[in-house]
Parts: C-alpha cells; sequence; structure tokens
C-alpha cells in the first residue's frame, strides 16, 4: 500500500507565551495505525506540541488536523466529537484524586449515562489489560505507586476505545522495570487497538521501543524524522548528540530556558 | 515620564484582572443554565459548605450573640435602656453579624479549600484531563459548588441566627437577670421578616462571592504547590474584602428600599 493520508498533520505550527516563543513553525505528519515518537529535551516545548492538538491550546498560526478536517477553533460539540476519538495519558498521570480508581478509568462511560455497575466491569477489564487486579480499582489515587498510576492512566486512556492515542513521558520518573513494563504495555494496547500513537519522550530507551518513526524537536521545530532503527545512524549532529546524552554539541543546555 | 509607567501597568494589570474575572464568571453562570449537571457534586459540595461548617459557625454564632448581649448591657445601663438588650442582639445577629461572620469563617474554610483543591487540579493536569474526556470543568468543577454555596450559605446563616440568639439568651437571663420569657417576648416582638430576610440574601451573595473567589483564583493558579498556596491566600483574602464590601452595598440598599 502507498503513503495513506496522515491520521494526525500538524503545519506550521508556531505558538509563543509572551516573549517566549515555544514552537516556531512545528511540521508533523502521523500515519494512522503507526505509533510515532517525538524526542527532545525539557522545556523544547513538547506537552505544548501536544496540548495543541488536543484543543488544550491554541496555536498562534498554522493548522492542526484530524483525518484531514481542522481541528482549531471548533465550536465546543465538535470538539467533543473529536475528543471521543483521542485518548491520553499525562505526564503525571493526573488521575482525579476525589475518585476512586475504576470511577477513574470509567469516568468517559459514567458521563456518557453508562450505569455504574456495568461501568465498573468495563473497568475491572481494563485495569487487567494493564496488569492490575479488580481489588485496586476500590483504592484511591493518592494510595497508588507512581508505576500503577501510569497504568491507572493508561487504563483510562484505552477505556473509550480511542481511534488515537497520545502519551506525555510515559516512563518519567519510573525505575527502569517499571519503564520496560510500561513499554510494553503501551505497545500491546496499542497494537490491540489498533490505533494511531504520539508519544512523547527524553527516554530514548522508551522511544526505541514503542516507536516506529521517531522524531526530534529542537528550537520549536522538527529537525529530524525517520525510522526508529535509523535513529542512532542518523548522521544529524543535534539527534546524535541527544541520543547520547553528550554535554558538548550543537545543543546548549544553559543557553536555554 | 518614567514615573507614570509602573502606575500605568499596575493599572492595565488590575483592569486585566477585572476582565478575566468578568470572563470567568459569566462563563460559569452560563454554565449554570445548559446541562447536563451533576447532582452527586452537587450534594457532596452543600454537605461540605453546609454540614461541615455547621460546628465552625455555631461557634462563632454562640459566642457573637453572648458578647453582643454583655456589651450591649454595658451601653444601655448607661441610660436604663438595658430592656433594648435582646432587640439590638436579634437585630445584630439576623441583620448584620450573622451574614457576614458565618461568610467571612466560611471564606476561610470552604474557600481556601475550593481554591486548593481546583489548584492543584490544575498543576497536576486535572483540568485538562477533564476536557480530554470531553467533560466541561466549568460545568463538573465549578457549577456544582456555585450552587452549593448560593444555596447552603443561606441556610447556615439561618442557623447561626438561631444560635446567635440562643446565646445571646443564655447570658440574658443567666448573668444579667433578664426574665426568661420577657427577653423572648422582647426578641419575638421586634424582629420583622424583613430582618431575616435581608440577612439571608446577604447570605446567598456572599455563598457566591466565596465560591467565585475560591474556583477563580483555584482555576488560574499555575506554578506548582507554590502557586496553589498563592492561590488559597488570595481567594480568601480576595473574598474577604468582597464580603465587606458588599455587605455596605447590600445594606445601603436595603437601607434605601425602606428596611
Ligand atoms: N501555559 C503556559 N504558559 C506559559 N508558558 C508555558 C505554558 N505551558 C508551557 N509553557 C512553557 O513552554 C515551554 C515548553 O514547555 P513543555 O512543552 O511543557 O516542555 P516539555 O518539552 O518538557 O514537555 C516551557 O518553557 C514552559 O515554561
Ligand atoms: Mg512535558
Amino acid at each position: 500500500m502507498t503513503e495513506t493520508r496522515p491520521k494526525i498533520s500538524l503545519k506550521d505550527v508556531h505558538k509563543a507565551f509572551g516573549p517566549k516563543t515555544v514552537l516556531d513553525g512545528l511540521d508533523l505528519d502521523v500515519a494512522e495505525g503507526r505509533s510515532m515518537v517525538v524526542i527532545g529535551g525539557s522545556g523544547v516545548g513538547k506537552s505544548v506540541m501536544l496540548k495543541c492538538i488536543l484543543g488544550l491550546l491554541t496555536p498562534d498560526s498554522g493548522s492542526v488536523e484530524i483525518d484531514g478536517v481542522s481541528v482549531l477553533g471548533l465550536p465546543a460539540g465538535e470538539r467533543d466529537r473529536v475528543n471521543r476519538k483521542v485518548g491520553m495519558l499525562f505526564q503525571s498521570a493526573a488521575l482525579f484524586d476525589s475518585l476512586p480508581v475504576w470511577e477513574n478509568v470509567a469516568f468517559r462511560l459514567l458521563s456518557d449515562g453508562t450505569g455504574r455497575d456495568e461501568a465498573r466491569e468495563i473497568a475491572v477489564r481494563k485495569l487487567a489489560q494493564v496488569g492490575l487486579r479488580r481489588n485496586v480499582g476500590h483504592l484511591s489515587p493518592a494510595d497508588l505507586s507512581g508505576g500503577m498510576r501510569k497504568r491507572v492512566g493508561l487504563a483510562r486512556a484505552i477505556a473509550g476505545d480511542p481511534e488515537i492515542i497520545f502519551f506525555d513521558e510515559p516512563t518519567t520518573g519510573l525505575d527502569p522495570i517499571m519503564s520496560g513494563v510500561i513499554n510494553e504495555l503501551i505497545v500491546s494496547c496499542v497494537r490491540e487497538l489498533g490505533a494511531t500513537a504520539l508519544s512523547i519522550t527524553h527516554d530514548m530507551a522508551s522511544a526505541q521501543k514503542i516507536g516506529d518513526r521517531i522524531a526530534m524537536i529542537y528550537n520549536g521545530r522538527i529537525i529530524w524524522n525517520g525510522p526508529a532503527d535509523e535513529v542512532a545512524g542518523s548522521g544529524n549532529e543535534l539527534v546524535e548528540q541527544f541520543i547520547n546524552g553528550r554535554t558538548g554539541g550543537p545543543i546548549q543546555m544553559a543557553l536555554r530556558a | 515620564m518614567n514615573f507614570l509607567q509602573p502606575i500605568g501597568r499596575v493599572f492595565i494589570g488590575f483592569l486585566g484582572s477585572i476582565g478575566r474575572l468578568t470572563m470567568f464568571t459569566g462563563i460559569a453562570l452560563s454554565h449554570v443554565v445548559r446541562p447536563p449537571w451533576y447532582p452527586r457534586i452537587i450534594l457532596r459540595q452543600m454537605i461540605e459548605i453546609g454540614y461541615f461548617s455547621l460546628p465552625v459557625v455555631g461557634l462563632t454564632a454562640v459566642f457573637t450573640g453572648m458578647v453582643l448581649a454583655l456589651q450591649s448591657f454595658t451601653g444601655f445601663a448607661r441610660f436604663n435602656a438595658e430592656g433594648a438588650v435582646a432587640n439590638v442582639v436579634v437585630l445584630s445577629i439576623t441583620r448584620e453579624l450573622g451574614p457576614v461572620l458565618a461568610g467571612l469563617m466560611v471564606s476561610g474554610r470552604i474557600g481556601a479549600s475550593m481554591a486548593a483543591e481546583i489548584g492543584t487540579m490544575r498543576v497536576t493536569e486535572q483540568v485538562d484531563a477533564l476536557t480530554t474526556l470531553s467533560t466541561n470543568p466549568f460545568k463538573y468543577l465549578v457549577v456544582p459548588r456555585f450552587i452549593a454555596g448560593v444555596t447552603m450559605l443561606p441556610v447556615l446563616v439561618l442557623i447561626a441566627d438561631i444560635i446567635g440568639v440562643m446565646g445571646g439568651y443564655l447570658i440574658g437571663v443567666f448573668e444579667l437577670g433578664f426574665n426568661a420569657a420577657n427577653y423572648l417576648q422582647n426578641t419575638w416582638d421586634f424582629l420583622t421578616a424583613f430582618d431575616v430576610i435581608s440577612g439571608l440574601v446577604k447570605a446567598a451573595v456572599f455563598g457566591f462571592i466565596i465560591t467565585l473567589m475560591g474556583c477563580y483564583h483555584g482555576y488560574h493558579s499555575q506554578g506548582g504547590a507554590q502557586g496553589v498556596g498563592q492561590a488559597t491566600t488570595n481567594a480568601v483574602v480576595s473574598a474577604s474584602i468582597l464580603i465587606l464590601c458588599f455587605d455596605y452595598i447590600l445594606t445601603a440598599i436595603f437601607f434605601a428600599a425602606g428596611g
């Protein structure tokens, strides 16, 4: 099959906060059913890029399309229809502290009017899918470890059977083994749903594991974009410095911020 | 001309905040009248505001009533008008001190916790998560708190009125030697429905102010734990000042209306 229409397409996206330019002409396409990972240093605007796609932030200029339709400036009802195709795992999991775990997972179902018993059963199934037992459903998110919170966040993201899933630094703050577990869960969940995935991370091991393609963001643009297995031999100085974690090179951390 | 710059900047910043607050209020109110509503959350907030504030509001009221009885006795004894004590106690409590003190106490308790809770949800991306789960944060977070605040504050104040009058009664009868039946008679005879109702109207307005300030400052907090702390402080301070301002404005309106 030839290249399909991109599921997600960003063109020339600009976003600044006051005098500070964060995205400066960012272009990125994610093909349907593929897993794209965007890498880049802390504070380069990876989360801002995701929030622009999710409609949580509005770009200053440029276009954001999902399924070939622009999603900028949509009225609330239309935006909801787009959001229904989307699942999101936030960097800090962003579980609702006031609700038990199972209500977090079944949040969308409950607000759509699914009965509580049915919603609980679905939540239990989704929790099982991320390797959590039924009784975890009755705990408060405050009682969970970081790795469990991420799993619950993942269960919530996949609970609506989304076509697109976003992962914001899914392994940050986890130990290497738990990172490995989360990476595997992400891969299996995305495959099971047949979903399109867009992840952002600065963890190279994670990027290699969950990405079909890897793109690197620097100075507000995508400066390299290619298959995941070619990133090591990219020949791009910036990419090489980043994946090898060298302090010397074209990326000057201290000069940023 | 440079010294005008900071003044102008502060002034423009002030106008900006007024604008943001007005927008926030407008959006929130527009969601009050549009479904879906969240009855479970409204109920939970009503219990939080109405029921769990009872001890602090009750204690405030009983001591206020007691102090009022003692102080007004001291004053009125100087011109032999001790009989007015019951009267002064009930009017001061229902028209003024019940709503204002309950408002201030609740703003410390509820305004602060709302700002902290919503602020924490903001900085931990829970507010963003609501949006991505097709739930409007205004409907889910702000509207239930508005409704609970505006309905529960009058209930609290009504209870505070009764407890406050009882506090005055206790001191009047057991400390100042009033005849119990006479004291109650004096309390009733001079009380009009308007005294109570004007106090309850104030209470509803204060309930709105407290929840508005709690939600607004929480919703706009940024910058982690420190930002949430700042939001909490701002919510309580601004609600307290607004309560005192609006207390005067409402009193002036009632006064002009002949009450
Ligand atoms: N709502 C906001 N207001 C102001 N500045 C912001 C906001 N969100 C992000 N930024 C700034 O944008 C930059 C990029 O942030 P972010 O996308 O979170 O970085 P990361 O790549 O680590 O995810 C940061 O310098 C941050 O301070
Ligand atoms: Mg980030």
